[in-house]
């Protein structure tokens, strides 16, 4: 009796399960007529005047904590702020939406470059050159019918006062980064930020320390081992060579001056201050180091201590009349900025927003311990639009609502026709990326992001939209040969990690890869060179008409990637032409990379004495990896790589190449002061800057790793640097760090041939050394609702599908109730 | 008195473990690592923000600074999750749908638990008892996240019969509307059934154990009929073991559940203590650490007092 209950309960509980999957063929329901994407004229019955009532469904994985415009930080946050804001300028399509334009929106047209205007007084008071005449000083006519949806006209005086607050060194505003430094920083912002401080910088060479105070400090990194003092002392001195810190009477240098500092005061912020005899001392003690190990020039010791860089504690850097801002009159405001920018760039920097509803910021603000900050921006109360759209409700974790911000002065002019159909966007919190992709094919959301394995089912839909970005993620290393010998002793899973400094094993690595194959795991595109087929030198002239400038189209960026992969083309080799040889570079070369580790091996073997390399043991890395990256995905791509490697170090006589991803949040670090031999992560740049983004690399005020003193090398190019064709080349043989500063700001106004030639130079160096291994470049995917259509069908690097704005919605809300009843099978729209 | 001096006793030690626990989980959430931006500036003012908060503080300087603020009532300030608001009215503000939530289904585990028990004990070893002892195995078995995707994938993907997600409030009109009970069905029954079958399960043992015992001879014997001698007498002692259990579950309605929270989208307490975890916004983790500390001490103590309550004969605290 027992049994059949236990089978008839079994059968029940089988019939149940199969309820739930039961499939509908034939039941009558019609099948689903999808909309032509971008198949609706602007001129029809959409946009905002339309008396349908249209709700976007969206979705994001937080909604992070706030949306104000100095403090944001998450991509989601500045998605949320676009809804409330309107830049000085912005991007749209143009008439014929066949690519974007810049268009003034907060400005009431373009910039007029007044820099010619400025007295010499002026120009003193902003630290630009008496002889500027040009490209410094910007003038914007503002909208006059730009203002807050609660009245408050945006005025110069509201961007003036905005920039003050974001300005404000009490507030620590992360967002005030942009006006400080990089491509269009305002003049004298960065030293109002800093006001009272004394920046330090790793001194380079001997010439740094002339006229500067010198600090010593054990938490950061320094010249010489490109490394912090704390850590090459925990390598170096445990590993076997005590010499770098001692002197010639035996005394252990590091604690001696541990000691010194601890006696007098301490650590000031991690550093100390040293002068008088101490500095003298100091430079006794360390200049024998250098004598002994070192390489033994005058002034040497010098790169062992830090320089205080720009000083800031003048009185003139706490008045902000002396920051580049200037109201002309109630709607004209001036910006002068800290170098040269051009006029498209003058209004790009300005299409995102800092400007701020100064009262409002002022109530929301409180001081936390010393921090002055602000809850402006975070909840309804405390937000504020002068954007399309309004915050109605706000359910923190759970979902917010913007409706139609009927003040918006862009709904009453004529820039907008036939923009902005959505009448309400409603974005929900959905943490998981499944469940986000089961309510939009229930029709629930209008969008959702897809994972690799997705693109088994949806590779195909007419609805996926692919959406390629400029992020290069790559395999960084430590090189220090001391550090790596502190990880293969210290017990753990590292072994055999002094591989890293061989440059063989560095490059078979790289070539070992598969990166179509690795790359069909993590649904992403195979990345062979530093920067991919999306940086464009000339942003402008894409828009304009349409073609491509783009620096990988270059010739001598195409040779750059030929002579990192040793591919030949011409007569008499496989590819007739450049092109037909770029195009046949996967950056996988099995027999080469065989032959590498072949070599690796020869060459670790033999220097295994002063290495430590052990032949009889596996080479097994533990890999930084970020927390937030863990996912099925990364197992499956670890394992990638360890296929790959171990297929092509068979018969090389490595007794294995493994990677091992290990989560560490603090990755870059971990690397710089030997905590873990690589780690593995994503740089970008601005796609309209490719020669900025060498900075990541190479430019340690701005980098957090650079390995092991990579900046120093020496690189010998030879070119015609005046680009003068009656003088002769020119051979120059400097570090790449100088040749970065070259092309950021020597030749930043040559010639595209001469930076390109520059650039391809450093970027082929850098991977010929083998100094990163380039895995992938970044792409996303997404389904886009049957509803919903944008005005094109392949991504645009510069407004991508048009966005939120460009939204073209086929079927009401109420329609689209009906068409989810009526079309859904299975539990699920057609979206295959 | 014994009882007074037990509760005493009790609140004491429990006081006492709280704050172990608390300065060890303390320790522990610092210790772990914030992701540092390549960018240097960035990554600069990150560290001037967090020095300005006093997170670099000796850890014992930091502990004494937020334990004393949370004695005199100050939970601290979020800054991660909701910038500046105390993090007291966060947690009040998350209790409501965590309650909510756990109400209907204590509503339904209750006495579906208890009738569930009480049937397969009376019908002990035939087909009901068997068909129940199979439900109560694999609903007790299986994990409450499968449970969450199985509810969520059959009742609101494939049967469309429920959003998959709970409404929010502007789509509902408030937590006690019917139609955020609606959408909040897949989540109940994930919350429910396990437990129904946890409850169902202890009944029946204790039922079965007192069904047996022998003054359940002599009841009958008195004339008492079955049903009376089990209504009369077993349920009675049965329940002296299953009650404080049931008391002490509903403070455990507070607590909330992760699982259940972050798959069908409910702002809770669960997911918000998640949401502290991954954000590192100590003050708030901290206070939800505390939170359920305190839950947890006072189900522990109103668990132990209640044996006195339901039996008087049980003076807890006496020697």
């Amino acid at each position: 009796m027992k049994r059949y209950l236990a089978i008839l309960l079994a059968l029940v509980l089988c019939f149940t399960l199969l309820a739930g999957c039961k499939t509908n063929t034939d039941d009558g329901k019609t099948s689903p007529t999808p909309t032509e994407p971008g198949g609706i004229d602007p001129a029809d019955t959409t946009g905002f005047n339309d008396p349908k009532f249209y709700t976007y469904n969206d979705y994001l994985p937080s909604f992070g904590v706030d949306w104000n415009p100095h403090t944001w930080t998450l991509d989601v946050e500045s998605t949320i702020l676009d809804y409330l804001s309107s830049g000085l300028y912005a991007f749209k399509f143009n008439d014929d939406q066949t690519a974007a334009e810049l268009y003034p929106l907060a400005a009431a047209a373009d910039p007029i470059d007044v820099t010619s205007k400025l007295t010499a007084d002026q120009k003193a008071k902003y630290g630009i050159p008496a002889s500027a005449t040009d490209s410094y000083a910007w003038q914007y006519p503002l909208n006059q019918d730009a203002a807050f949806e609660d009245g408050t006209a945006i005025t110069a005086q509201l961007y003036a006062d905005s920039l003050e607050l974001l300005l404000d060194p009490a507030r620590a505003n992360g967002r005030a980064m942009e006006q400080r430094v990089g491509e269009a920083p305002i003049a004298g912002a960065d030293g109002y930020y800093n006001q009272g401080k004394i920046s330090k910088v790793a001194a380079v060479d001997d010439s740094d320390t002339v006229n500067n105070k010198v600090y010593l400090s054990y938490t950061n990194a320094i010249t010489w081992w490109g490394d912090t003092w704390q850590s090459a002392y925990n390598s170096y001195y445990s590993g076997g060579y005590p010499e770098y810190f001692t002197s010639s009477d035996g005394v252990d240098l590091y604690k001696k001056w541990g000691d010194f500092v601890a006696a007098n005061g301490g650590w000031d912020g991690g550093y100390f201050l040293l002068e008088g005899d101490a500095l003298k001392e100091f430079e006794t003690d360390w200049t024998e180091v250098c004598l002994a190990v070192g390489g033994g020039y005058e002034g040497e010791w010098k790169e062992f201590v830090f320089i205080s860089g720009q000083d800031f504690t003048d009185p003139k850097y706490s008045d902000f009349g002396n920051v580049g801002i200037i109201v002309d009159d109630e709607y004209t405001v001036t910006f002068v900025y800290g170098k040269k920018v051009t006029l498209f760039n003058a209004k790009y920097y300005q299409t995102s927003t800092w400007l701020v509803h100064p009262a409002l910021y002022e109530q929301y603000s409180k001081l936390e311990g010393e921090l002055l900050t602000t809850s402006y921006m975070t909840g309804v109360d405390s937000s504020i639009s002068y954007g399309p759209y309004t915050l109605k409700s706000y359910e923190p974790d759970k979902e917010m609502l913007f409706v139609r911000n009927e003040t918006w002065f862009g709904y009453t002019d004529a820039a907008h026709l036939g923009m902005y159909q959505a009448d309400q966007i409603r974005i929900r919190q959905i943490a998981e990326q499944s469940t986000a992709l089961l309510s939009f094919l229930k029709g629930e959301l209008d969008t959702a992001t897809l994972v690799a394995t997705d693109l088994v089912e949806y590779g195909t839909s007419d609805y996926l939209q692919v959406m390629p970005n400029t992020y290069l993620y790559r395999v960084f290393y430590d090189l220090g040969l001391a550090d790596l010998q502190a990880l293969d002793k210290n017990g753990d899973a590292n072994s055999n990690t002094v591989a890293l400094t061989n440059k063989s094993f560095r490059l078979a690595l790289s070539v070992a890869i598969d990166r179509n194959e690795y790359t069909k795991i993590t649904n992403r595109v195979p990345a062979f060179a530093m920067m991919n087929d999306l940086y464009t030198y000339d942003y402008e002239g894409e828009m304009a008409d349409g073609a491509r400038y783009r620096y990988r189209d270059l010739d001598i960026a195409k040779e750059a990637i030929l002579n990192i992969y040793d591919i030949k083309y011409g007569a008499g080799t496989e590819y007739p032409t450049l092109d037909i040889a770029v195009d046949s570079v996967t950056g996988y070369d099995p027999a080469l990379a065989a032959e590498l580790f072949k070599t690796a091996f020869e060459e670790l073997s033999a220097g295994a004495a002063s290495t430590g390399f052990d032949p009889s043991k596996p080479v097994h890395i533990l890999i930084g990896f970020s927390p937030s990256s863990i996912s099925p995905t990364a197992l499956a791509s670890q394992n990638e790589l360890n296929r790959a490697f171990a297929a092509a170090a068979a018969g090389s006589g490595f007794a294995g190449v493994e990677f091992e991803f290990v989560v560490d949040s603090d990755r870059y670090t971990a690397v710089t002061d030997g905590r873990l031999a690589a780690s593995i992560g994503a740089v970008g740049g601005a796609r309209q800057d490719p020669w900025g983004i060498s900075r990541a690399f190479l430019d340690a005020s701005y980098s957090i790793y650079l390995g092991s003193n990579i900046p120093n090398d020496q690189l010998e190019l030879t070119y015609d640097w005046d680009e003068n064709p009656a003088t002769p080349d020119e051979t120059i043989k400097q570090s790449l760090y100088e040749w970065y500063v070259a092309l950021t700001d020597t030749y930043f106004e040559a010639s595209i041939d001469l930076k390109g030639f520059l650039l391809a130079s450093l970027e082929s160096y850098y991977l010929k050394q083998g100094y990163t291994t380039a895995l992938e470049s970044g792409v996303d995917t997404a389904l886009t609702s049957i509803r919903v259509s944008y005005p094109i069908d392949e991504y645009d690097p510069i407004i991508g599908f048009g966005g939120l704005p460009y939204a073209k919605f086929s079927l009401d809300d109420t329609e689209w109730t009906a068409y989810i009843a009526q079309n859904t099978v299975n539990g699920s729209l057609q979206y295959k | 008195m014994y009882l007074a001096k037990y509760i005493a006793k009790r609140l004491f030690w429990g006081i006492v473990t709280t704050l172990i626990v608390l300065f060890i989980t303390f320790w522990l959430i610092r210790l772990l690592k914030i992701e540092v931006p390549l960018d240097k500036v960035a990554a600069q003012i990150q560290e001037q923000r967090r020095e300005a908060l006093g997170y670099n503080k000796p850890i014992l300087v930091q502990f004494w600074r937020w334990i004393s603020h949370l004695v005199r009532g100050d939970w601290g300030t979020s800054y991660f999750i909701e910038k500046l608001v105390p993090v007291s009215d966060i947690i009040k503000r998350r209790l409501v749908p965590t309650v909510t939530i756990n109400i209907y289904s204590e509503v339904l585990i209750i006495p579906l638990g208890i009738l569930l028990g009480i049937f397969a004990a009376t019908k002990k070893n035939k087909w009901q008892d068997h068909v129940i002892n199979t439900g109560v195995m694999m609903f007790m078995t299986v994990p409450s996240f499968v449970m969450c995707f199985l509810w969520m994938y059959i009742l609101c993907y494939r049967l469309g019969w429920f959003p998959m997600q709970i409404y929010s409030l502007s789509e509902s009109g408030g937590w006690f509307t019917g139609k955020m009970l609606y959408s909040m069905v897949p989540g109940i029954l994930a919350l429910t059934l396990g437990n129904i079958a946890s409850l169902a399960r202890q009944v029946r043992a204790e039922l079965t154990d007192q069904i047996e015992a022998d003054y359940m001879l002599l009841a009958r014997a008195k004339g008492l009929t079955y049903r009376q001698a089990i209504y009369k007498h077993s349920l009675k002692n049965a329940f002296i073991p299953i009650f404080p259990g049931i008391i002490a579950g509903f403070l455990g309605l507070f607590a909330g559940s992760f699982f259940v929270e972050n798959i069908f989208g409910i702002p809770g307490i669960g997911k918000l203590t998640l949401q502290a975890l991954n954000t590192y916004d100590y003050d708030v983790f901290m206070s939800c650490e505390a939170f359920y500390g305190i839950i947890g001490m006072l189900a522990t103590i109103i668990y132990d007092i209640s044996f006195g309550i339901i039996d008087p004969r049980i003076k807890m605290g006496a020697r």
